[in-house]
């Protein structure tokens, strides 16, 4: 996974990169998974735009900060992979379950390019899925467990498998309260 | 605003024992020495886990709630492996659950607003070899000799001595034994 990304990570990011690295395999590793603030304000540290009430657990790797947007009451979950090479935004009321994989980045003959992937409202990722670089995940979509999202897919629906397909409707279940 | 999530269905007692069960995890089970499978087995029953003496679970696996955890003769739970045991979970005898495999053992009711937590039980019969990494649901059924290969997404309940691989995995073929059945003694 490290040398998927080593053609665009290692050039021309400078000082930030290197001291990003050295935090995150250190300091922020040993942060207690339940002590979102400070690991919030670490990532901020970093120019991670991030809501207040956003959290993000333990065991999380996110390769840059700098890309990564989370709007209100979002939560990333335990041992999630976060490859932000390119622009990620996570909409409100969005959960990335435990060990899932986002890889802001794609594959074509032999060359990675990043790719920016965006995640809208009221999304649940379900655990170990994967989201590949270049796809828009619109609002109230859920994703099944050990799916791979790869391609569109209509707001509101549920969508499972390898690649992710659209099963059914998800009711409405936005914001009322 | 959005609706809050449910209140935790989980008690002050529960919380309580996993917070000092973390703290044992993270240090007496975590970097004791790979052989030292008695010594993880105690600290495991200490919690209420219950197991089998030879049960072997090794140092790197992630157990949420021992007190929910059952495994019998021979049974193991290598390296890496999330057994997320809000439900109870049985692992039969000799049953292998492989590295980097994750048993999750609950999902949220995404059909109401606040998706309060639904812990559901998997069991896994005797004999049953779980591959690397593989994923099981919350509510499966393994039954018992049977085979799930590597990488595979358990949904649904599986039968019993087949070889059971893909996502979601599916019995490909019956599992048949070349040797001769061996006596308990020898086996």
């Amino acid at each position: 996974m490290t040398r998927l990304c080593a053609p665009y990570t290692s050039r021309g990011r400078g000082m930030r990169l290197i001291l990003w690295r050295v935090v995150s395999s250190t300091v922020f590793k040993l942060i207690p998974s339940p002590a979102y603030t400070i690991r919030r304000a670490v990532l901020v540290a970093f120019g991670a735009q991030l809501d207040s009430t956003s959290r993000i657990r333990g065991g999380v790797r996110i390769s840059e900060p700098w890309n990564l947007r989370m709007g209100r009451k979002s939560s990333i979950g335990e041992g999630a992979t976060i490859w932000s090479h390119a622009p990620l935004t996570i909409g409100s009321r969005t959960v990335i379950s435990q060990y899932c994989f986002v890889q802001c980045a794609a594959r074509e003959v032999d060359q990675e390019y990043p790719k920016p992937i965006e995640i809208g409202d009221d999304v649940w990722i379900a655990a170990e899925s994967v989201i590949v670089g270049g796809t828009k995940v619109p609002n109230g979509v859920l994703v099944g467990a050990r799916s791979v999202v790869r391609d569109a897919i209509e707001s509101w629906t549920i969508a499972t498998g390898h690649p992710a397909k659209t099963r059914r409707e998800r009711p409405y279940q936005g914001p009322k309260s | 605003m959005s609706p809050n999530p449910a209140p935790s269905p989980h008690s002050v007692k529960n919380r309580i024992m996993r917070v000092v069960w973390g703290c044992v995890q993270a240090t007496l089970f975590r970097f004791s020495p790979r052989p030292f499978h008695a010594w993880r087995n105690l600290l495991l029953r200490m919690f209420g886990a219950d197991l089998h003496p030879s049960a072997r679970v090794y140092p790197r696996a992630t157990i949420w709630a021992p007190w929910n955890l059952s495994m019998g003769a021979r049974a193991t739970i290598a390296d890496d492996v999330d057994c997320y045991c809000v439900e109870r979970i049985t692992l039969g005898e000799r049953v292998v659950i492989s590295q980097y495999s994750y048993l999750c053992g609950a999902t949220h009711d995404f059909e109401l607003r606040n998706r309060p937590l639904i812990p559901m039980p998997i069991t896994i019969g005797a004999g049953t070899w779980i591959a690397a990494d593989v994923f099981v649901a919350p509510g499966v059924t393994i039954g018992e000799e049977s085979v799930v290969g590597a990488r595979s997404s358990v949904f649904t309940d599986l039968p019993s001595w087949k070889v059971c691989v893909g996502s979601p995995a599916k019995p490909i073929r019956d599992r048949q034994m070349k040797d001769a059945e061996m006596s308990e003694q020898s086996a």
